[in-house]
């Protein structure tokens, strides 16, 4: 009785520790299957340009080796699909490796191109098998062609090998990835402008004007009366502007002042009115051009102490895009003795062109 | 009787080899099958060895033996405690020298030749005198240790009495069983009050591994948001955007540029698309990650050809001409005046970001990627503070890649970023002279993460 307990005994556990004894082996054969090459560090791809489509592109990978164990081929397999050693792997749309060379290694080196097992999705360099030397380690290849498709990832898987032709199993492994990107513009419009303002005072940038009338007072045929006004202009068209002036002489109903056809001094005692663009000292009166040298008064109208009036005429010009320029317009008014007496007055428009 | 004999023997014979297989499971359950054999004095109860480790050839190993001594009817005295280490519960011990090899299979750990035992639990006394290694009574070489307590005392109807010597050194080989037959005596060794056996074992160490696959999602586009923190919208304002997959855009447009400073978005009002840039990226690299601009140079151009220019024309040799159909570059971080061209990133957008791994939050500092010093175009400081703005800007027209962001781990603690978003904001302002005309550049932008 007492033995046959114990042989129940041993038996019903004896079928336990078999069942676990075989779950167990599963187990550890299970864990054993998957040895793993070691992962390199410090590992990435930076691509000269991202630009789906573009072609001669250098595609520089670095990375450092963990294992010491000597190395006689790195094999770089591209894949869009997974980054995963071992998983099947599918070409990135658009991507050409096959014209790869090698232009640069640095930290374990004496590699060249060699024949890979799949051309289309893998690049192998190899040497004399050698010792490898566990430091940051780049490889920059030249001529590749980036996939086509933009905003989509590869992933390069690296394979480091004993062999010298890529085979056997990977002492180290390790992936990295890139993406492309699309082509980024930044686009701007800058328009055609012309920037002039009148007044009997202006600021340079034309950002205020005051006036707009100029009072002479009471003519004299002894002493020339004197006034001025000012406009500004600036233009970014390549061929400049002019500016005109257009207007008639002072008149008083059917009784003018005359208007000085040619460049003239000032002469009191005689009928004259006439303009310039410039500091005077007979009468003392105006200033010259202030801001931008590009802009300059027109020859009949840039002598000092010398006048002119023309209706129509371009009083000021500039030949190209210029920032502001100030003219300041001096006018002389002089009478002669049998100068009609009246209320004399003229209303004068000035217009700023440029051609673009 | 013969072959009921021969079936129980080998039924046993069966049962020990499966155990063996299956050692680790059955430490605790083998005294359990032990328990119908015939022994010499009553069985130490409850009883387990505990290893600090069971990693073949480690060092330093601390063995605890527990424990309950049954009750004998009155007090029982324990003075001597042998424990010996043998290769089998019974018999004869097959070991080599336990002072010396960790090599053999008999899975016996080295004993430290001065071995010194720590009693605890409801001794009645836990001095020991001495704890010497010696040869085992069993057979084999210094693979026993005897406790000399310091007093002979009742230990009767304990429960878990604790054995504790250290400085084994566990056999080399895995999935190596031994036993530890002890004996407890109420003197120096003759009077046998006690006895067990307590089984142990090496262990095959597990390697657990998983892996988990590089990720980098990068993209370039357009977006209508202006802010470190409104909802991440595409170009059109039709949608959020989650991810890459709703990026869209690849123009952002300046709108009317005159002598006033034009900063995106622009709206329409003034011929803008009302959009500013977009990097948006996610990436598990844990070393770093960075985000680099290079102005595309336009072909057949000698001078400028990486500016903001009109197509086909030829910038003045002077980077400062104002008369030339090219905006001139703000190579050094600066503000807009005069006539000037550059980028900046405004903020980032935390908008997309999960959240699961981190709080990404740009007005605090916390985000994966950060502005570098002459792209920040408000403030920045990982890990402190960070404020959306554009008050400088920047542009490097020769066309080499410059780095404009770069992770930190000093804002989430992790270079991981989960989608976080370079708000790009352009701007531009013309000079009184710079020609009339459509200008554009283009620029092509690369992430590199490295794992």
């Amino acid at each position: 009785m007492g033995v046959t307990f114990e042989k129940v005994t041993f038996l019903a556990l004896g079928k336990k520790l078999a069942l676990l004894s075989v779950v167990l082996a599963f187990l550890f054969g299970f864990f054993s299957l998957h040895a793993r090459a070691d992962n390199i560090l410090d590992r990435s791809i930076e691509i000269s340009s991202a630009v789906p489509g573009e072609g001669n592109i250098d595609y520089e990978i670095d990375f450092r080796p963990v294992t010491a164990s000597p190395i006689g081929s790195v094999v770089f397999e591209f894949c869009d699909n997974s980054p995963l050693p071992n998983v099947s792997c599918s070409l990135t749309n658009g991507l050409d490796i096959t014209s790869a060379t090698l232009t640069t290694q640095t930290g374990n080196t004496g590699f060249v191109v060699g024949a890979a097992a799949s051309p289309a999705t893998q690049v192998l360099i190899s040497r004399a098998v050698a010792p490898i030397n566990l430091v940051d380690s780049s490889y920059t290849f030249a001529n590749m062609l980036n996939p086509s498709s933009p905003n989509s990832t590869t992933y390069v898987r690296i394979y480091l090998y004993a062999s010298t032709d890529g085979t056997g199993t990977p002492v180290d492994e390790g992936s990295v990835a890139f993406s492309t990107a699309e082509n980024f513009s930044v686009g701007a419009y800058v328009p055609p402008f012309l920037t002039f303002c009148v007044g009997e005072t202006v600021a340079l940038d034309c950002s205020s004007t005051a006036g707009d009338l100029l009072e002479f007072g009471e003519l004299s045929e002894s002493t020339p009366r004197s006034a001025t006004s000012q406009f500004s202009a600036a233009t970014n068209d390549p061929e400049g502007y002019n500016i005109f002036s257009t207007g008639s002489t002072m008149t008083s109903g059917n009784n003018i002042i005359n208007p000085l056809t040619e460049q003239t001094r000032s002469i009191s005692g005689e009928s004259q009115f006439g303009l310039n663009l410039r500091r005077n000292a007979q009468p003392n009166v105006g200033a010259n051009p202030q801001g931008s040298n590009s802009g300059r008064p027109a020859n009949d109208y840039n002598n000092p102490n010398r006048y002119k009036f023309e209706n129509g005429a371009v009083i000021a010009r500039s030949p190209n895009s210029t920032a502001y320029t100030r003219y300041t317009v001096s006018y002389i008014v002089n009478i002669s003795e049998d100068q009609a007496p009246g209320s004399y007055s003229t209303s004068l428009i000035y217009t700023a062109i440029a051609s673009f | 009787m013969q072959s009921l004999y021969t079936r129980i023997y080998k039924d046993l014979r069966k049962t020990t080899l499966l155990a063996q297989a299956a050692v680790l499971s059955i430490a605790t359950v083998l005294p359990f099958v032990m328990m119908g054999m015939a022994s010499a004095a009553p069985q130490v109860t409850e009883r387990e060895l505990q290893a600090s480790t069971a990693i073949p050839a480690d060092t330093g190993v601390t063995l605890t033996w527990i424990f309950d001594t049954t009750d004998l009817g009155g007090a029982t005295n324990v003075d001597h405690i042998e424990i010996e280490f043998c290769d089998s519960p019974l018999g004869t011990c097959n070991t080599e020298d336990g002072g010396a090899d960790n090599g053999a299979t008999d899975g016996i750990p080295i004993i430290n030749a001065a071995p010194s035992a720590t009693l605890s639990g409801p001794w009645t006394t836990t001095a020991v005198t001495a704890t010497t290694r010696q040869a085992g009574d069993g057979g084999g070489t210094n693979n026993q240790i005897l406790i000399d307590k310091t007093n002979a005392d009742d230990t009767n109807n304990a429960d878990e009495l604790q054995i504790a010597i250290g400085g084994f050194t566990n056999d080399d080989e895995a999935n190596q069983s031994y036993y530890t037959r002890m004996r407890l005596y109420s003197d120096t060794g003759t009077t046998l009050v006690w006895e067990g056996v307590f089984a142990q074992s090496t262990a095959q160490t597990l390697n657990v591994s998983a892996r988990v696959q590089e990720r980098l999602d990068f993209c370039v586009g357009a977006t209508v948001t202006d802010s470190e923190s409104a909802n991440l919208r595409d170009s059109g304002d039709t949608a959020d955007i989650s991810s890459c997959a709703d990026v869209d855009g690849t123009t952002v447009d300046l709108g009317v540029v005159d002598a006033n400073p034009s900063e995106t978005p622009v709206g329409t009002a003034d011929e803008g698309n009302n959009t500013n840039g977009l990097a948006l990226i996610n990436t598990n690299a844990v070393v770093g990650t960075t985000v680099q601009y290079a102005a595309i140079q336009e072909g057949g151009i000698t001078n400028g050809p990486g500016r903001l220019k009109v197509d086909g024309a030829e910038c003045d040799a002077s980077a400062t001409s104002t008369t030339d159909q090219c905006f001139t570059s703000l190579g050094t971080a600066g503000a807009l005046s005069g006539e000037s061209f550059g980028m900046t990133i405004a903020g980032v957008n935390c908008d997309v970001n999960s959240g699961a791994g981190y709080t990404c939050d740009y007005t605090a500092g916390d985000t994966s990627i950060g502005p570098v010093a002459d792209f920040t175009g408000g403030t920045y400081t990982a890990g402190t503070t960070g404020s959306y703005g554009h008050t400088q800007y920047r542009w490097d027209e020769g066309g080499s890649y410059v780095t404009i962001a770069q992770t930190s781990s000093a804002g989430t603690g992790t270079h991981v970023i989960d989608n976080e978003a370079l708000i790009l904001v352009f701007g531009a302002q013309a000079a009184l002279t710079t020609p009339t005309g459509l200008y554009d550049v283009d620029a092509d932008f690369v992430a590199t993460p490295t794992f």
